[in-house]
This record gives structure tokens, sequence and C-alpha cells, in this order.
């Protein structure tokens, strides 16, 4: 191989390969980078139309009328001091009646577990409450205070009947315990 | 263009060097730049004897001989090249050779073979190169150096050029090769036509060859079959010299010689003597002898002097020739037999009736060794430019390059295309800021729903304290006949193995009383599980609670205990009312839901609040 033939495949051949080789090689690579950053995007496309579907489903199932305002409610509910709550609710409920119709006789926090919340989780606080008085007046008591209070539920009771009011009425003797939710923020 | 030996540049300046010559020369288009002359379609061939010359111009594609151009007298004793009115006169002559009507119009080369016939002689080899085994190097350093070839250190470059023929039938032991002298006379002709040439745009390419061996080369075209048996010996007669070859029986070459023509005759003095040597020195006791007469000459006393020499001695089998008058070349304008080596279908026709052209001696001449060019470039000047392979892949390698830029062009725009369908895509343009805050949605929302589910779950009326009351109140009515003494309820949890998520819940009313004799009917109802069932399932239509109706995860269980029994007396039922309640009843009925049901209590910790 002559010098002219040398220089003539060492810069007609080899080095124009050399550069292509470089170049696909350049290529080769950018796509290879590019593939892996489409496959992260990619991914993140699938991971952002899945959370924003199941976003949508979720918000439509929150979104079911009064849903929302019903938890609302009961955060208030659950945010406000239980005591002075259940004691300004059932004054409320007592200035309704009259001494004959409906007494409250006690008040209080009973020891022991919950039969029906016992095995929950979930933070709760017991209170008992004794009424003398009607069957229809007690029963209303018991109405109202559940519906001004839905984190209660009747643990136990206990009903005798007494001696008729001095008006003539049936007089009963109850005794509530009820069980009420408190929310772990509140505790 | 001034072209620079490789060894003097460096690699990139000679390849930039050989792209220009492609670029701007036909070097690299036509491939008769490196052809020989005789072997390109159109040729002028000068037969010179430095006497007369005869001029004759080729066509291969024609298959047709004319009358060349002729040259000056001054030209053709090997005078006044230099001058500037030989150049026009060669210059029309190759315009002429170029452009001959007769011959098919203008060729795209020209091949101008000078046959040298004015002089010819064979030296002796120094006897170090005597025995040399490669011809081609010992022929380069005859051409280079013959000083050092021949061993003769009075050798005189400037008038003579040597050039080398083996001797394919010389015996090892004695010298292996001839070496071939010419005159330079003509050389000054030739380097002027070659550079006339290069004003003519077509390559036209000028070699000198050496006419004696142009004529052996074509010797076996005349010799016998006789020839076969006892070997021949061919006499070239020219004006100024004669050439002695000695051929044996299998058609080796064994001797070259020159007899040059003194005191003025056209024949050598001595041949008879040269002869009869020459049998005897080659041990060709009775040699077919051929003289052939190649120059426009008078060898008048040529045969007298013979029949003298053999007079009184063996007489040897000797023929006489006619150059001119062979009928294989009567074509060839002026009968100079040695221009008919550019005819190559011509002298390949002959063949057949020259069966010693198949020997190694005439195959080997018929190779190149009788066309060397006697004042060709040396290596060293050859090789400065590149050659036609060197020219072939140059241009391939544009090719090469072209056809890499393609591809490379193709993969890049391929790639561009699949980077633009790429960036194009939704999920490219998807940012990083979207797709944090559509996921913190989700996971809000999910924790939105977590936490609003479990308190859904928590705030579901399961045990009510009016509910409670609204049982026993429903299920015995005033005017009954049964008096409710004391009633209980109570709850608590059901738990399964399986479910640790949830727990269900029993809730259980125990009703003590008394009845009498009308209420004992009601009675016998309520100790029925399913009266008492579709009974909370009336409480709980109307009511609207679902927490009381009876299904699948749901179980109802009732007892009755009845005796017999005095109600004490009370304000309200004194003893003569009082007597009539002699039944004392208690009532126990549990309404079940189990862990499995809907309305089971998640017992879970609560979900972290948003």
């Amino acid at each position: 191989m002559n010098r002219h033939t040398e220089s003539v495949f060492f810069f007609g051949y080899v080095v124009p390969f050399l550069l292509a080789a470089a170049l696909v090689g350049g290529v080769f690579y950018g796509r290879a980078r590019l593939q892996k950053t489409e496959a992260k995007r990619d991914k993140a496309w699938e991971e952002y139309i899945t959370t924003a579907r199941e976003g949508d489903s979720i918000e439509a199932q929150l979104g079911t009328p009064g849903r929302r305002a019903m938890m609302k409610y009961w955060d208030e509910c659950l945010s406000k001091e239980f005591v002075q709550n259940l004691t300004q609710n059932l004054n409320d409920i007592q200035r309704r009646f009259s001494e004959d119709q409906l007494e409250q006789t006690e008040l209080g926090r009973p020891a022991g577990r919950s039969g029906l919340a016992g095995n929950s989780e979930n933070p709760y606080t017991r209170f008992k409450i004794s009424f003398n008085g009607g069957y229809g007046p007690i029963q209303y008591a018991l109405a109202e205070l559940e519906r001004r209070m839905p984190q209660i539920l009747l643990d136990d009771m206990k009903v005798t009947a007494k001696a008729k009011s001095e008006k003539g009425g049936a007089l009963l003797s109850i005794e509530a315990t009820y069980v009420s939710w408190q929310d772990n923020k509140s505790r | 263009m001034k072209v620079t030996h490789p060894s003097e540049l460096n690699y990139w300046q000679v390849y930039r060097q050989a792209n220009q010559l492609l670029k701007n020369s036909s070097l690299g288009k036509n491939p008769d730049w490196f052809r020989e002359p005789y072997q390109l379609d159109r040729q002028w061939h000068l037969w010179l004897d430095g006497v007369t010359c005869q001029s004759a111009v080729f066509d291969k594609k024609a298959k047709r001989w004319e009358a060349g151009p002729d040259l000056s007298p001054e030209l053709l004793k090997g005078e006044g090249f230099r001058d500037a009115a030989a150049g026009e006169e060669i210059g029309k002559a190759l315009k002429a050779c170029l452009t001959h009507p007769g011959l098919g119009g203008r060729a795209r080369s020209l091949g101008v073979v000078v046959h040298l016939a004015d002089e010819f002689s064979v030296n002796e080899l120094a006897p170090e190169h005597s025995q040399e085994e490669d011809p081609e190097t010992l022929n380069e350093l005859l051409a280079n150096d013959p000083a050092s070839a021949l061993g003769d250190a009075t050798v005189d470059r400037a008038l003579n050029s040597w050039r080398l023929i083996p001797g394919w039938g010389l015996k090892e032991e004695e010298r292996r090769s001839f070496a071939i002298q010419v005159s330079r006379r003509f050389q000054g002709l030739i380097d002027r036509i070659g550079e006339c040439g290069k004003t003519m745009g077509v390559p036209v390419i000028v070699a000198g060859y050496c006419a004696p061996l142009e004529a052996l080369r074509l010797a076996p075209l005349m010799a016998v079959h006789e020839d076969l048996k006892v070997g021949s010996i061919f006499v070239f007669l020219y004006r100024r010299f004669s050439a002695l070859a000695a051929i044996g029986p299998k058609g080796e070459l064994m001797l070259l010689r020159s007899l040059q023509h003194r005191g003025g005759l056209e024949h050598p003095s001595g041949l008879g003597e040269a002869l009869v040597n020459s049998s005897a020195l080659l041990k060709l006791p009775n040699p077919e002898v051929h003289i052939i007469q190649m120059a426009p000459t008078s060898p008048h006393g040529l045969v007298p002097d013979l029949e003298r020499y053999f007079e009184n001695r063996p007489r040897f089998n000797i023929g006489f020739t006619v150059a001119s008058t062979i009928k294989e070349f009567g074509e060839i304008a002026g009968g100079r037999m040695e221009m008919a080596i550019g005819d190559e279908a011509t002298v390949q026709a002959l063949h057949v009736s020259a069966p010693r052209m198949a020997t190694e001696t005439f195959q080997q001449l018929a190779g190149g060794w009788a066309m060397q060019n006697f004042f060709g470039l040396s290596r060293k000047e050859k090789d400065a430019c590149p050659g036609q392979k060197d020219f072939e892949l140059l241009r391939l390698s544009k090719w090469f390059k072209s056809a890499l830029t393609v591809a490379v062009l193709a993969l890049m725009v391929w790639t561009g295309w699949g980077v633009f369908k790429t960036v194009s895509r939704d999920s490219w343009q998807l940012s990083e800021v979207d797709a944090r805050a559509s996921k913190e949605r989700h996971e809000n929302l999910k924790k939105e729903k977590e936490r609003l589910t479990y308190w859904e779950n928590l705030m579901t009326r399961r045990s009510e304290g009016w509910l409670a009351m609204e049982v026993p109140l429903s299920l015995i009515p005033e005017e009954s006949g049964i008096v409710v003494s004391e009633f209980k309820y109570d709850t608590g949890a059901l738990s399964d193995e399986k479910e640790k998520s949830r727990a269900g819940f029993y809730r259980e009313w125990t009703i003590k009383g008394f009845a009498r004799t009308e209420g004992q009917a009601q009675l016998s109802k309520l100790g029925s599980k399913a009266y008492i069932a579709a009974h909370l399932d009336d409480i709980a239509k109307a009511t609207a609670t679902a927490t009381l109706i009876s299904g699948e995860n749901r179980n109802v269980e009732v007892t009755l205990q009845q005796r017999q029994g005095q109600m004490p007396a009370s304000p309200e039922f004194p003893t003569e009312l009082a007597r009539f309640y002699r039944v004392e009843f208690e009532l126990r009925i549990r309404h079940e839901v189990s862990p499995a049901d809907r309305l089971s209590l998640n017992i879970t910790a609560p979900p972290p609040a948003p």
C-alpha cells in the first residue's frame, strides 16, 4: 500500500467512518436518554391521568349533595367542648317542659368500657343521664338530644315505672348511658 | 497542476493533492491516463531509424490504419525539438491524429507509439547482477542506475537508456538476462510530444519502444514448423544494425545480440560467421535462419556474402523476408510490422498459425517485456502521482462518504422526527407543578374520602334512645291487658375472627311486666320470633330507621318467660286492679347485626385529619 493509497484509505474511509460512527453513537445515546426521559414522563403522565380520574371520581362521590355539609356539621359538633355542649343542650331541652313532665335527676361520667364501642380504636367518652318524667317527654328529650348531638349513641338504658305525678300522669324513671365519639383532633 | 512527491507531504496534504488532481484534471475520470499507448483506441505510430520516418494512425474501434502526419526532417534527425515551430508542428500533428476524419472523428485519448529503430545494442551486466533472479528489480536498477547494473562507471545516461530482457532459455549457471541499450536521440522528441499532448485536453500518452524487441515478440509469426525441431535464429535487419535472436527448439530465448552495420553497409558484415558461431555456442547444429528486412534499405551485398561464406561449409537453411511484404501486416500503413503491437486483435488472430506464441518466452514478451518504454518515468516519478486504483478508491470514497452522510442524515431525521413526536405528546407537556398538584389533590381527596367514610360509619344511627323506647311502646299498646313494670335496653359488640376491622353489635330489650287474662293472647304473639321480626320491620318503616329491618346479616332472637305471679299493688294499680294481673312475664328481644353487615362498626383507628 503506497502513501497515496494509505492517505485515501485513511481520510476517505477511516476518518469519515469514525465521524459517522461518533455521530451515530451520539444520536443513539441521545435517543436512549430521550427514551429514558420519555418513559419517566409517560409514567408521570399515566400517574397524572390516574390520579386525575380517581380524583374526579372521589370528587364526584364527595360531591353528593349534603355529604360535605354533613361532615362539616359533624366537625362542628365534634369540635365543641363536650360537657358544656351537653349541659347546654340538656338545659335547652328541659326548658320546654315543666318539672312534672321532665326532670333531670343525674348527669355523670360512669367508669368502664362501652359494650358497643369498646372495641373501637376511635376515642370516645361515656356519660349517664337520669330523668324522671312522662314517657313522651323523656322520648322527646332523648330524640332531641340525639338530634343535636349526632356523635352520641345509646349504650344501655333502664326504665322503671314510678308513681303517678301530682297531675295524674304516669311517671317513669330512666337511666341512660351514652357513648359520645370524639375526634382525635379534639383529644 | 504542479504535483509534489508524497514523500515531501504529510498524509493530509497527500490526500488533498489527490482530491485536487481528481477535481481539476481528467486523471481520475479517464483510465487511459494509466494505460500504455499501444493499449489505447487511437494510436499514432512513429517508426524512426534516424534517416526515415514511417507515420501511421490506427484506431482500434474502426479497425483501420491510415497514414499519419509527417514530421519535418530536422525532428527526424533528432534536432530542434525545443523550437516553437516544432511545438506548433507537433501540436498540429496530435490534433490531426485525434480528429482523424477517416477513423471515426475525435478520440478520447491518443497513444503515441515511437518505435526506436535507430540504434540497438546488447550489454553485459555486471557480474554481481548477472545471476539476479528477480528480473523486475534488476530492470528497475538498470533503468535508474545503469552504471551500477552494468558495472561500468563510464556509461552516459544522457545519451542512452537501458532495459532488461530476461533470457528465458539461458542455463542457470550462465547469465540470466540481457541488458538492452537504445539511444536517447529521440527522447527530446518524445518529451516534446508529451508536453504538447498536455494542451490537447485529453490523455496523450507517449512511449518509446525498442523496435527489435517488438519484432522479436512477433517473430513466431514468421517461423515454420521445422523451427520446433532444430531451433531458429532470427536476424532483423535495420538500417544501422541488425538484431540476432536465437530461439531454442522449445521456443525459449537463448541469445540476443546486435550486429552493427559498418563501412556504410546496410547489412552486417560477417553474418555467416556470426550465425555459425551462434549455432555452435548454443549447440543448435542446423538451425532455421530467418533474415527479415525491417527497414526500407537495400542490403544487396548480404546474399553474396552468405553464399561466399557457406561455399565450403555445411549450409544452413536460411530464409529471407521483407517485413513490409508479409501479407498479415499488409494493412499497416508503411508495412512496419512493429506497429502491429498496437493492433492486438490482429496479433491474436495470427497466434493460430504461430505455435511458438504459447511458449513462456513469447508469452512474457507479449505480456510487456517487449513493450518497455525506454524513456518512461522512473518509479519515484511515477509514485508522485496517484495511480488509477488510488483515483478509483478516492472516487469510491466520495460515494462512501455520501452514503454515510445520507445514512447519518436519515438517522438524524428519523431521530428528529421521533423527538418531535415525543415532545408533541401530552405527556411531554405536563409540567411538574401540574403533576404534583394533581397528586396532592388526589391524596387530599383520598384522605378526605377516607375520613368522611370513616365518620359516616361512626355516625350511623345504630342505637338511639328514642327508638329503644319506641320498641316496647309499639309492641305493647295501651289497654292490651299487659302492664310493663320495667324494661332494660343493652348493647354490645359482636366480634369475628375473620373480620378484624369491623365489629357487629347487638341490641337487647328486656321487658318485664304482668298480664291479665285479656292480655295473654297478645303475650303469646310476643313470644313469636316472626311476629317480633315483622313488628320491628314495621317500626323501621314507620320511623324511617334502617337499623331494625331484618336482613341477610341480621338476626332476631326472642325468649318469653311466663309464670304465675301476682302483680304487687301500687298507687296506680291498687289491689282490686292488681289482682287481675296474675301472669308475670319477661320478654327478651335480641337483635343482632353481624360484622359483615353494612351497619357494622368500623373499629380501626381514625384516619388522620387532612
